[in-house]
């Protein structure tokens, strides 16, 4: 077992090939990487880059799900990363300008997604991305971010909290 | 077991719907990405310290056989204002200097970094091509002196979360992520005799530095963390805070209406100038420059919230403070700020001039642009030249 838990077990099957995984997998990593990052194009160019790194030891990988798990863990990592620089960049010597949405043709249903996640914190919206839009469930989330099962739970109340506040309620919340 | 909220799913889709790419072009691309980046790895480390040193060579060459012109200076300013004037290749900052005698406009290229107080030695991060577990580059401390282009390694393998910050003793503070996937990161400070000093602080959210003290015994910085610092409840929420060196007390000097960055304290350690962004108001793209004392009396906004005006820097003998500025994107690209292109980026950079003010908020002047400026990087009593 090398240092990242992974055991050098060569059967994939069911997910036999890295392509059928990628077509399987990438769409819902490169969005669940837009959303942490909240920039819609970096998420695919984060994916690519994670499933890159998955295909240079897919030979290590011991299960489709340790393979997948490890391709969400890059990306949520490599999208908390360009997180990272972006905060990083006005206390040293401030980058070109970008904003968070780096569409031309930005729509209102990204924008108010966008403009949502950033009222959590880096850790909130990656527990709240896996969980509600990635449709993991807690032991999951809690093995790809690497913390555990009980601080999942807190960052997704909190998190869920304050994306309720910023979406506004729903229709049927509205109904007197 | 925890099971997704379905509102909350579905605004989440429906948003992540408009992220679009084509699966197959991107699996072509993995394939080839994949089967690069063990070579890649192997070829960055060995490549890097040769590179350096020949940039460096180049670079020194290149600052001292320059030269130029500026615009005249006003009599009252003393010292020299190293500034970025723009990026070169894989955004390395162009650096230029302005002083009140015409100052030198040859650039040079350096990696990010920060300058020594006595503006002679450099100190900067280099990626060395190693990895943490989560994909997050490793770099080495690297110090060069500014004129002479003598290279040393100071520190290996950090993970270094923003710019080294010099202190007045040679000892230089760091910040840098100790876990993988983990956001949280840490102060520690290197001192002059090679010991490793902290974590001094564990924090979360935005990173914004720390800036020493003119004695060395605290830090000035600037959170912007729901979360707070580990150890210090009483500090969260947008403020700027003074930090013990030792990192055995954590005092919040004022709270902010935006989110705060690059705070500077005064060469005789009274006073702190920062900038905030204008969250909140109808100019929300907008940054300010602000002054308070010390103990947090005294806040005083120093530039208008009808432009975008960042990174304070102190002149030596406290009298002035450099900082950049331009108008709002809105005014510059006349549409509100997005993501630019290219060219519009270079609009941006091209409207973006440094000016000086002085603490009380009089004698705004700007002393260079609008171009070839995009922000003051430190104030320095000599021009460093060899």
């Amino acid at each position: 077992m090398d240092a990242d838990g992974i055991v050098g077990v060569q059967d994939l099957s069911p997910v036999a090939t890295f392509d059928e995984l990628f077509r399987s997998t990438f769409p819902q990593v490169a969005r669940t990487a837009a959303l942490v990052a909240r920039d819609r194009e970096v998420g695919p160019d984060i994916a690519q880059e994670a499933f890159a790194r998955l295909f240079e030891r897919w030979d290590r990988m011991a299960s489709p799900d340790h393979a997948r798990n490890f391709a969400f863990r890059v990306a949520v990592n490599l999208a908390r990363s360009q997180l990272r620089r972006r905060t990083a960049a006005p206390f040293g010597l401030a980058g070109p300008e970008r904003s968070v949405d780096a569409g031309t043709d930005r729509s209102d249903d990204w924008l108010s997604v966008a403009a949502s996640l950033e009222s959590l914190s880096p850790r909130q919206r990656a527990v709240v991305v896996l969980i509600d839009y990635a449709d993991m469930d807690a032991a999951a989330a809690a093995a790809i971010l690497r913390i555990r099962e009980s601080t999942i739970r807190v960052h997704l109340m909190r998190g869920r909290r304050a994306l309720r506040e910023t979406f506004g309620p729903s229709p049927e919340e509205e109904l007197p | 077991m925890t099971n997704a909220d379905p509102r909350l799913a579905d605004r989440l889709r429906t948003g992540a719907d408009h992220v679009t790419f084509d699966v197959e072009e991107r699996l072509a691309a993995t394939h080839r990405r994949g089967s690069a980046l063990q070579l890649r790895r192997r070829v960055l480390a060995g490549a890097a310290a040769t590179f350096i040193a020949l940039v460096g060579l180049v670079s020194v060459w290149r600052f001292v056989s320059n030269e130029g012109h500026v615009p005249a200076s006003p009599p009252d300013l003393s010292g020299a204002i190293v500034y970025v004037a723009g990026y070169g290749r894989s955004d390395t900052p162009e650096i230029a200097v302005w002083s009140p005698d015409g100052g030198s406009t040859g650039t040079l290229s350096i990696p990010w970094g920060a300058l020594s107080p006595d503006g002679r030695r450099f100190a900067s991060w280099i990626e060395n091509g190693k990895l943490l577990e989560d994909g997050y580059g490793l770099s080495d401390l690297h110090v060069d002196g500014f004129t002479d282009g003598r290279d040393e390694v100071l520190l290996r393998d950090i993970a270094a979360a923003g710019p080294p910050e010099w202190g007045p003793s040679g000892e230089i503070a760091y910040w840098s992520y100790a876990e993988p996937f983990d956001v949280a990161y840490e102060l520690f400070v290197r001192e002059e005799d090679g010991t490793i000093r902290g974590p001094i602080l564990t924090m979360e959210g935005q990173l914004h530095g720390a800036d020493w003290s003119p004695d060395g015994s605290s830090f000035g910085i600037a959170v912007g963390t729901e979360t707070g610092i580990d150890g210090f409840d009483q500090v969260h929420g947008w403020s700027v805070a003074v930090v013990a060196a030792d990192g055995s007390a954590v005092r919040a000097v004022v709270p902010t209406t935006g989110n705060p960055s690059s705070v500077a304290w005064s060469p005789d350690g009274s006073r702190l100038a920062f900038h905030t962004d204008d969250q909140g108001t109808p100019t929300s793209e907008g940054a300010d420059i602000w002054v308070v004392d010390a103990d947090g009396a005294n806040l005083r906004r120093l530039t208008s919230v009808d432009t975008v005006d960042r990174d304070p820097v102190w002149s030596p003998d406290g009298e002035w403070i450099a900082f950049s500025s331009r108008p709002l994107i809105t005014e510059i690209l006349g549409r509100p700020i997005g993501s630019p292109t290219a060219k519009e980026a270079e609009r941006i950079a091209a409207a973006t001039s440094l000016f000086v003010v002085r603490p009380d908020g009089s004698g705004l002047r700007r002393l260079a642009g609008p171009g070839g400026v995009l922000t003051p990087w430190a104030w320095l009593e000599e021009e460093p030249t060899r």
